[in-house]
């Protein structure tokens, strides 16, 4: 986890990752007839939040910026997609506190994990829970068994994307903040003397 | 970094004579330039899962295959650095083209599921072809060249010093397109925190925006250009001091 100096600006940065995964997961995104639900690419936002500014980022990115985009055309998947992705960002970030750039495995392992949770949250979900809520409310009544284990091919292939994405991404980004803080440290040093 | 490090065999680098290391290459990217691949593993993966578009898996699946195939020759840590511009520029190509499906819907099919099947491709294309022709152009060694072409006579070896540069060139550049991320980040350390800036006292909003605006991206190119071009000069000279060496030794 690479922590941004200024509280604002940390505040900043997690409203615009919570943005960007609204984006990535509203705008692509490619229906699966089997569940009524669809393929998208807005975990990559979600791991590198977590992974980025830890878990409450990774909650929120995750959390809040999928129930936005599920809020256009798939709101039966609202409650669904905020609680396991909210728990995606949350536990990547959990796992991948005191990662540093000079070791992959550590973030590597809570992206992983993270990815690992939304396949079987989703799996939880559209295979026991909406259906069991469905036989009171017919409006959850859309998903099965049977439907929830073919969602769960396009779930692991847009997780292992998320996860590979996130990752890089991080690893790019916390570089870049490494760098630019030893810059400013020397810079500082410099002009003490 | 600490990463693992893959036994030699397994490296794409390695592979000899050159040409079946150039066959291996195209082997490897010939589901990228063509969709029978992608075709027949959709079509079987239809079979085996009803009520799904086998599409959907099979451009991510190849993609998985080429980062497999690029990981052992690029190791973990630049396999990332690549993937990291690849997603970049994957995310920022997607995105555009879904906001432009929405302000020109008439440019587009009016099928919008369909449309998101062609961003959803392009997104894997490019994360595949990226680390892919990276690791394609990393692969032959520019110095193996340079020392066959030493051995070399007559109009082939003017040709090989051509080809041996426009392939370091590559390679250069194929190094600082990755790095372009952090170019930013160096360049812009206030980027966050435009507003901060002590020489922006007084200076109206409307103005100061736009000029930040301008001046970050400004400055982004200006690095790119200069990360670029700079080596270019210090390579074609010692390209040409080999072949002036050569011509120099030459008994006629």
């Amino acid at each position: 986890m690479t922590r941004i100096k200024s509280r604002f600006a940390e505040t900043a940065v997690i409203a615009a990752l919570t943005a960007l995964t609204a984006v990535t997961t509203m705008l692509v995104r490619v229906p699966i007839p089997a569940t009524n639900g669809y393929f998208n690419i807005g975990d990559v936002f979600i791991i590198l939040a977590g992974l980025w500014l830890g878990p409450r980022a990774g909650f929120i990115a995750g959390a809040f910026g999928s129930a936005i985009a599920d809020s256009i055309g798939f709101p039966v998947y609202i409650p669904a997609t905020f609680i396991v992705k909210g728990f995606e960002g949350w536990i990547t970030g959990m796992l991948a506190r005191h990662a540093t750039t000079g070791s992959i495995m550590r973030p590597g392992l809570a992206a992983v994990t993270g990815g690992l949770s939304m396949v079987a949250g989703y799996y939880i979900f559209e295979a026991y829970i909406y259906p069991m809520i469905g036989q009171h409310i017919p409006m959850f009544n859309i998903t099965d068994p049977g439907a929830a284990f073919i969602a769960l091919f396009p779930n692991a292939v847009q997780g292992i994307s998320g996860i590979i994405g996130g990752l890089a991404l991080w690893k790019a980004i916390a570089s870049g903040s490494q760098t630019s803080n030893d810059n400013n440290e020397q810079s500082v040093a410099g002009q003490n003397g | 970094m600490s990463v693992f490090e893959f036994p030699g065999f397994l490296k794409l680098q390695n592979l000899r004579p050159w040409w079946l290391k150039m066959a291996v290459l195209m082997l490897i990217g010939f589901p990228l330039v063509s969709n029978r691949p992608a075709g027949l593993i959709a079509a079987g993966l239809e079979k085996f899962l009803p009520e799904m578009p086998g599409s959907i898996l099979a451009w991510p699946l190849i993609t998985f295959f080429i980062w497999a195939c690029c990981l052992p020759s690029l190791g973990t840590a630049r396999l990332l650095d690549y993937l990291a511009a690849a997603y970049t520029m994957a995310i920022t190509t997607v995105v555009s083209g879904a906001v432009l499906r929405e302000i020109l819907p008439v440019v587009f099919t009016a099928d919008v599921s369909a449309d998101s099947f062609r961003l959803l491709r392009v997104y894997f294309n490019i994360l595949a072809v990226f680390p892919y022709s990276l690791t394609f152009l990393n692969a032959f060694s520019v110095s193996d060249l340079l020392s066959r072409l030493t051995k070399t006579r007559g109009r082939f070896r003017s040709a090989g010093l051509h080809l041996a540069l426009a392939l370091r060139i590559c390679q250069h550049v194929g190094e600082v397109i990755p790095k372009l991320l952090l170019v930013w980040r160096e360049e812009n350390p206030d980027l966050l925190l435009p507003r901060c800036r002590d020489d922006w006292q007084g200076i109206s909003p409307l103005i100061r925006w736009p000029m930040w605006f301008i001046r970050s991206i400004s400055q982004w190119i200006f690095a790119c250009i200069i990360l670029t071009f700079e080596p270019i000069p210090v390579m074609v000279n010692e390209i040409e001091q080999i072949n002036e060496s050569r011509d120099s030794n030459d008994p006629h």
